[in-house]
């Protein structure tokens, strides 16, 4: 689902923030990349999600160069991508509202909408806050808040930025076992965090992005 | 479609009440604008009156047969001169007012406008006399008009409320999209195109435009039938033609405002404070 290789990227300060990434990851793989705050995990997911056009290197995304888009061809990707950008917000509508207007944007009906809404609140659990208004949600009602926004659309590849931001023990197991279900269901993942991660993730692939590059720990 | 009209709805189900007070001054303003402009057209200068050029109300101008004899022309002369309410009398050959034309004229003037009937019903009576012409005894309606000073601050005006305006518009655009920011952040995550949210905040500068162009064209014509005759006093808006020409000339100008106030929003979209919301 994902190959990246020889993937290097400078910021205008002349910061080599990725230096010679190498990356790959099957369809339907579950896996957690830690580092560092300044290690450059958001980077590379606005990268593998085509927000930000790369520099040097490759980067294969389900079969496509991402180097190569096109605008058009670069946004049928992001459509393609769930991505759960760090200390993402929902608007102030109600949880179930926040869904059926990403869906309804997106072209589908009212009760199509409606009806992939709820089916995705009972996947995250949050199907008894549907009525609830976004801002009263806990930070772990609203990450589950934000995967569902994610993946309400059927993506192929689900990206979570600094998935445990805020979130005590408890909560982040519960997180990783919620990563467990939408990843039985065949979706690819890629969770960023800092570190340390719950013993929950023990069964699941580990990389680390240090000094620039991906390794394992 | 179906998208742009799902946000077009929403974007206006989330007018709050800053937005909303904003927005409705920024309509009021457009209104203002097209509503001088409307003036600037349909209401012409003030010109003096035509009137001189014609038969007054204390004048007679009597047509004599081409037939009569000197001494006939001569007599109805006398005849009339003797009247003690004629102040004065003169002829022309008709050849010297329309060239080819064949007999002669009386213009007479009465000492009075009031006397002037009784002099024109005697001169219709006399032999000789083919037709007779009297000024109209009503005074001359006052023609409305604006005087260039007058215009020239209309135009100023008209100038302001275009500013006023877009700076309004600007305000109220602002508040309504930071309380739609959450929104616009899914749409941008979602992967549609920036234009899917740009074209309904652009749709709603010109929903403006078009609101405030029908209330102007329903301004307009509630406005001549108010003032009813009076209008026909207004240099410039005698036609019905040119009542509809310049409304329609309104309409399309605030139309234009409209869509001006819509592309100022859209521009917003891209603002560093929404890009970093987004």
């Amino acid at each position: 689902m994902i190959q990246v290789s020889e993937l290097h990227f400078t910021t205008d300060d002349g910061i080599k923030v990725l230096e010679d990434v190498y990356l790959h990851i099957d369809r339907g793989e579950l896996v957690y990349l830690i580092g560092d705050a300044s290690a450059g995990k958001s980077l590379l997911l606005s990268l593998l999600a085509a927000h930000v056009p790369p520099q040097q290197g490759q980067i294969l995304v389900n079969g496509r160069n991402v180097a190569r888009l096109g605008r058009e061809k670069a946004l049928r990707l992001r459509r393609q991508v769930g991505l759960l950008p760090q200390g993402f917000v929902p608007s102030t509508r109600p949880v179930l509202g926040n869904l059926t207007f990403k869906l309804r944007v997106l072209g589908d009906f009212r009760e199509q909408a409606e009806e992939k809404a709820l089916a995705t609140l009972e996947l995250v659990g949050l199907l008894r806050h549907q009525r609830t208004e976004a801002a009263e949600l806990s930070a772990a009602e609203r990450l589950r808040l934000g995967i569902a926004l994610s993946i309400c659309d059927d993506p192929l590849l689900l990206l979570i930025d600094d998935l445990f931001d805020g979130l005590g023990p408890e909560d982040q197991d519960q997180i990783c076992s919620l990563l467990d279900r939408v990843n039985e269901r065949g979706l690819t993942i890629l969770a960023t965090a800092r570190g340390p991660l719950p013993a929950r993730t023990a069964q699941r692939r580990v990389l680390e992005l240090s000094d620039g590059r991906v390794i394992a720990p | 479609m179906t998208g742009f009209s799902f946000l077009f709805r929403e974007l206006l189900g989330s007018i709050r009440a800053q937005s909303g007070f904003l927005f409705t001054l920024t309509a009021l303003f457009i209104f203002i604008s097209i509503a001088t402009f409307a003036v600037l057209l349909l209401i012409g200068n003030a010109t003096p009156s035509d009137e001189p050029l014609g038969i007054g109300a204390d004048e007679i101008a009597a047509s004599l047969s081409p037939r009569l004899s000197a001494e006939r022309v001569n007599d109805l002369y006398l005849q009339i001169r003797e009247r003690e309410d004629v102040a004065s009398i003169s002829f022309r050959f008709a050849e010297e007012l329309s060239p080819g034309s064949t007999g002669g004229r009386l213009f007479i003037r009465a000492t009075s406008a009031e006397t002037a009937p009784a002099i024109l019903a005697m001169v219709e009576s006399l032999n000789g006399i083919t037709s007779v012409e009297g000024g109209d005894p009503t005074p001359p309606a006052e023609s409305v008009g604006i005087s260039p000073a007058v215009r020239i601050g209309l135009l100023a005006g008209l100038v302001a409320s275009v500013i006023l305006a877009l700076v309004l518009a600007r305000g109220g655009y602002r508040a309504l999209l930071r309380t739609f920011h959450g929104e616009i952040r899914i749409i941008r995550l979602s992967g549609t195109p920036e234009r899917t949210i740009a074209m309904p905040v652009a749709a709603l500068g010109l929903f403006l435009g078009l609101l405030t162009g029908l209330l102007l064209i329903v301004g307009i014509y509630l406005g001549l039938y108010a003032i009813g005759d009076t209008a026909s006093a207004i240099t410039g808006a005698e036609t019905a033609g040119r009542v509809f020409g310049v409304t329609a000339a309104g309409f399309v100008l605030s139309l234009l405002l409209g869509s001006l106030i819509g592309l100022l929003g859209a521009s917003l979209l891209s603002s560093k404070e929404l890009a970093g919301r987004g």
